[in-house]
């Protein structure tokens, strides 16, 4: 599904990532873990292409990173979720209408947008929330908001890049919780973390980074 | 629909959130538009002063005094002939007497005996050809003619009319196209800081997947309105400055100062296609460097 063959990533005289070779199955759980600064969140902007590797080649579904297009990059980002520490909502706009965003570029009928808007903010707890502008929410509500964009697209994968980093540990259960409950119902999940507390007991992937290095993988 | 429902709340939505970028946009599309289409009709209506002034302009070519009817009425033909003369007025001695009568008050029999004046043509050129360059021409063709014994114009007037006419038509040319420039460059950075005002939102919709497409479309429209409203607001600027300018300079040169009626047409399409190309060129420029 996901894979990274020799990849290395230079940040001009810096290098993000060195010679990493992986992949992520279906309905894996990964957990990326390492310190600050140790290429988690390169590694996962290599997946959605906002990046492209200075060595190396990235396989995302059919696509691959050496010969990937704008619009092939629109195209593969229709099909991923993303979460971000920050939430990366559009603030002026409604729940309802951040929910609705991936849908309404989907070219979605407005039945279904509705459905399914309303469906997945039902799974997120936050229905009651719908007509509320995205800034007027707190942030475990934000993130919540985030991850039912991220997903209602129904995507093979969901990329979420410290997706608790901003919030209380209550909150982070709770994302963490969702997260998981997206993985059951057959997403693929790759979760960039330094909570350490929060995965205590999990049983998922854990894949080690540190300088721009794998140092361990429970996978292989 | 869903999109265009979309595309249509962003829009809005923008428009009031970024009210001080969006006001600041609206001021230098409406003066830009009020400076430059309001020297575009100055230039047009000074034009209209000079032809009020190339219209009026004449030729005299005297007769000599023993000249025969027969070669009077050749000469008249000789002188249509010339293409550059648009009017052609025979004045005869006692019609010389009479007019010398009309403009100093005395009668020349009373002065004189014998009536001096010698029979006349006057002489009306097309506005076109009255360049000094062609009026010295004609003038020394017809006074080669036989019978005419001179032929007289103001030849420093006309020079200076003609040296005026394309000073002011260059400085305000130059000027102009300085403005251009100038306000080009505000009107870009205005829009150019709204648009920037959003980065994050523009960033936000590419990760979702968003084609450049979906995301130019609200600012092309936010373009539009602004560049609608600035437009609107010149054209009514330019209509109260001319009808001052008409009340104050109504009789001079007889040049109507009133805006002419498709001033508020031009307004709204330029200030359209201002706020358009600025917008959009913004929003390119920045999607060009963001993946």
């Amino acid at each position: 599904m996901i894979r990274l063959s020799d990849v290395s990533v230079n940040y001009g005289k810096v290098e993000g990532l060195h010679d990493i070779t992986t992949e992520f199955r279906e309905n894996q759980f990964t957990l990326l873990l390492g310190p600050t600064g140790s290429g988690k969140s390169t590694l996962l902007r290599l997946i959605y292409m906002d990046l492209l590797p200075s060595k190396g080649t990235v396989y995302v579904e059919n696509w691959s990173s050496r010969n990937i297009r704008d619009r092939h990059i629109q195209k593969l980002r229709r099909r991923i979720g993303i979460i971000f520490q920050d939430f990366r909502l559009i603030d002026n706009l409604t729940v309802f209408e951040n929910v609705a965003l991936p849908l309404i570029m989907l070219g979605k009928k407005r039945s279904e947008i509705r459905d399914r808007v309303h469906a997945i903010l039902d799974e997120v707890g936050l229905l009651h929330r719908i007509k509320h502008p995205a800034g007027h929410l707190s942030g475990g509500e934000q993130q919540r908001t985030a991850i039912a964009r991220a997903v209602v697209k129904e995507p093979f994968i969901v990329l979420a890049d410290e997706p608790t980093g901003n919030l209380d540990p209550d909150s982070a259960e709770t994302v963490f919780g969702l997260l998981q409950k997206i993985n059951k119902l057959g997403t693929a999940v790759i979760m960039a973390t330094h909570n350490y507390t929060l995965i205590e007991g999990s049983e998922h992937r854990r894949l080690h980074l540190e300088s721009g290095r794998i140092v361990s993988d429970d996978a292989t | 629909m869903m999109r265009l429902r979309f595309i249509l709340k962003q829009t809005v939505v923008n428009l009031w959130t970024a009210r001080v970028p969006t006001s600041g946009a609206i001021i230098s599309i409406s003066l830009s538009l009020t400076i430059l289409l309001g020297m575009a009709e100055l230039g047009v209506k000074t034009a209209r002063s000079f032809d009020f002034f190339k219209n009026k302009f004449q030729m005299d070519v005297f007769l000599d005094p023993g000249v025969t009817r027969q070669r009077i009425l050749e000469i008249q033909d000789e002188l249509a002939s010339i293409h550059q003369i648009r009017l052609i007025h025979y004045v005869s001695k006692s019609d010389a007497a009479k007019k010398f009568e009309r403009e100093f008050g005395e009668d020349i029999f009373e002065i004189l005996e014998d009536n001096p004046l010698p029979p006349s043509f006057e002489i009306k050129f097309y506005k076109k050809m009255t360049h000094p360059g062609i009026i010295e021409s004609v003038a020394k063709r017809i006074a080669e003619l036989e019978g005419v014994d001179d032929v007289k114009y103001h030849r420093e007037v006309l020079l200076m009319i003609e040296q005026y006419f394309q000073i002011i038509m260059l400085t305000g040319g130059l000027l102009a196209l300085l403005l251009v420039i100038i306000m080009n460059t505000l009107i870009r950075n205005t829009v150019k800081l709204s648009v920037y005002a959003r980065l994050n939102q523009i960033r936000i919709l590419k990760l979702q997947g968003a084609g450049n497409f979906f995301i130019r479309m609200p600012y092309l429209l936010e373009g539009l309105i602004e560049g609608l409203a600035g437009g609107a607001i010149a054209a009514g600027l330019l209509t109260a400055i001319f009808r001052v300018i008409s009340y104050s300079a109504d009789a001079l040169f007889n040049v109507d100062y009133l805006p002419s009626q498709h001033i508020a047409y031009i307004a709204l399409f330029f200030g359209a296609l201002m706020g358009m190309s600025s917008s959009g060129n913004a929003v390119r420029r920045f999607l060009r460097h963001v993946k």
